[in-house]
């Protein structure tokens, strides 16, 4: 049985990682699907403000910070392609580089929120700016709760790619699991933030 | 095997539940939460019209608030299991379950203080409304560690038929994470994430009741695999 | 490397990097005036759908859900059509009043 090669038949349906990272996935996908949901609910009572406001905010740090996430997501993707293999080479440059994608992210958020924050723009300004920090600051939590899990899944890459043996099946079975479940937090960060750029950055 | 114990233990979360249910919701009124925009006048009226039953609520709420006691310390016990000889998890649990006892405790009683001479300066009634309705939702330190240390530990379950389902620790750490959005009452008066907001209080308290509903059962069915694998023992 | 970029994945994220070109562009202001152009909800709806869209190739080719339980599937295709929804249906209901104001 290998899990690597591709079959003639139609593959077997696999949970993504393990069926109770998608209860915290899809749990935290309901949480902010409430939270967009409270924002336009909110702003239609007051558009005004909302379209004032949002004018403040700068959309090119907005959209190189969905350029980074989108980039680090395709890193996780081709780190957890080659770690499906039975002999691992990329994995450890992949997740790096997904990483410094992180990085990126972060030091446009500080940039954006020094900003902001020496204009005298803070979370009590006025409703627009209250969901403008509590959202990307809830979900810059989340990116950095997920640079230590990249970590985590670059430890991995780098212990599999020590194993100049080839991998057996267990092996990369135990892997897969991990890679997978850390690799969908990943993806789920980045399209939190592809819902809140346009949400909050772009739509008048 | 003291089963019949842990199993009172455990109903005693039920318990609270219900009782709780009853005292702060049905009998006292204070669901829906009233807004804390609202004037000293305002606050001062909603003490003086309901004096009676806000007292007597409050007493219920009270001792519903201790049955979260046992509640814990039966969720430790499994916890426990999970650890064996330094459960340091369970112990944490514990810790903050106790913690958790008091910030369930404490408003009740200063709500019915304000009960107790409703004729007092509206001011000073509005003080210990704010004071209670503070402390009883913006404190989701003590419950968001022990959701997390529930979480910790159920990962750190190896064995071949584990306490509880790999599923349980995600969902304690999602919980765990709900809870936050409480502590931001303290800069709204008005909007979500006030005291009587869809994200700062309706939000956690789904959640906090939730976690109830959906960790009772797989409690039960643990403290009944406990006694099974003891009787083949 | 080629065989890299030759993977389903890597062209769902090419489109990806376009769709999101697209919305920046079409976020900035061309001398639109909010009040005075009725164009900009429908592209604000558009920048929503968009979003949505990239989601959903987010969630199947990243997350591999293409692979996934049927049930998977329809769970998150459920968010994305009920979140979007919401949205865009909130957008138009909370506009009409301000409209109306004018």
């Amino acid at each position: 049985m290998s899990a690597v090669r591709e079959q003639v038949t139609k593959p077997k349906p696999h949970v993504p990682g393990e069926v109770g990272v998608w209860v915290f996935i899809l749990g935290d996908m309901l949480i902010f699907g409430l939270f967009f949901i409270v924002f336009v609910y909110y702003r239609g009572l007051n558009v005004e403000l909302y379209a004032q406001s949002q004018a403040t905010l700068n959309q090119n740090y907005g959209a190189i910070n969905t350029l980074f996430l989108l980039a680090s997501s395709w890193f996780v993707a081709m780190g957890v392609d080659d770690m499906r293999n039975k002999t691992v080479r990329l994995a450890p440059v992949f997740f790096p580089l997904a990483m410094l994608c992180g990085l990126g992210f972060g030091v446009v958020k500080i940039i954006e929120y020094s900003e902001k924050i020496s204009a005298g723009i803070t979370i009590t300004s006025n409703d627009f700016y209250m969901y403008y920090y509590i959202f990307t600051g809830l979900h810059f939590l989340h990116v950095l709760i997920g640079m230590g899990v990249l970590v985590f899944l670059w430890h991995r890459a780098r212990l599999a790619a020590k194993n100049t043996l080839a991998r057996d099946t267990a092996v990369i079975e135990k892997d897969r699991v991990l890679i997978e479940s850390g690799a969908s937090y990943w993806h789920m960060v980045d399209l939190l933030w592809i819902v809140l750029f346009p949400l909050l950055y772009l739509m008048k | 095997m003291n089963t019949k114990a842990q199993l009172f233990c455990a109903w005693c979360g039920v318990g609270f539940l219900i009782l709780f249910s009853i005292g702060w919701w049905f009998i006292a009124g204070y669901i829906p939460p009233m807004s804390p925009a609202m004037s000293a006048n305002e606050v001062a009226a909603f003490y003086q019209e309901n004096t009676g039953l806000i007292r007597l609520g409050m007493v219920i709420t009270m001792f519903s608030a201790a049955l979260s006691a046992p509640w814990v310390a039966a969720i430790a016990v499994q916890l426990k299991r999970i650890e064996g000889e330094f459960p340091a998890l369970t112990y944490a649990l514990l810790v903050a379950g106790a913690v958790g006892v008091v910030v369930l405790v404490v408003p009740p009683m200063v709500w019915t203080t304000a009960a107790f001479r409703s004729e007092r300066d509206p001011e000073l009634i509005m003080l210990l409304n704010d004071f209670a309705w503070l402390f009883f939702v913006m404190t989701f330190s003590p419950f968001f560690i022990q959701n997390l240390v529930i979480g910790l530990a159920v990962f750190s379950d190896k064995s071949e038929s584990p306490v509880f389902p790999r599923w349980v620790a995600y969902f304690n750490i999602w919980v765990a994470i709900l809870l936050i959005p409480g502590g931001l009452i303290t800069f709204f008066k008005t909007g979500p994430f006030a005291w009587d907001g869809i994200l700062a209080f309706w939000l956690p308290f789904a959640v906090f009741f939730g976690w109830f509903v959906v960790m009772f059962p797989l409690l039960l069915k643990a403290i009944k695999q406990q006694a099974l694998l003891g009787e083949s023992e | 490397m080629m065989s890299l970029l030759l993977k389903p994945v890597s062209a769902a994220w090419l489109l990806l990097m376009l769709a999101t070109s697209l919305s920046w562009w079409l976020g900035q202001d061309h001398g639109l005036s909010s009040e005075q152009n009725s164009n900009y909800r429908i592209i604000s709806s558009g920048l929503i759908l968009i979003a949505f869209i990239k989601v959903r190739i987010v969630i199947r080719y990243f997350m591999e859900v293409r692979q996934a339980p049927l049930a998977l599937k329809l769970v998150c295709d459920a968010w994305v059509v009920l979140v979007c929804g919401t949205i865009i249906y909130l957008y138009w209901f909370g506009i009409a009043p301000a409209v109306t104001a004018i």
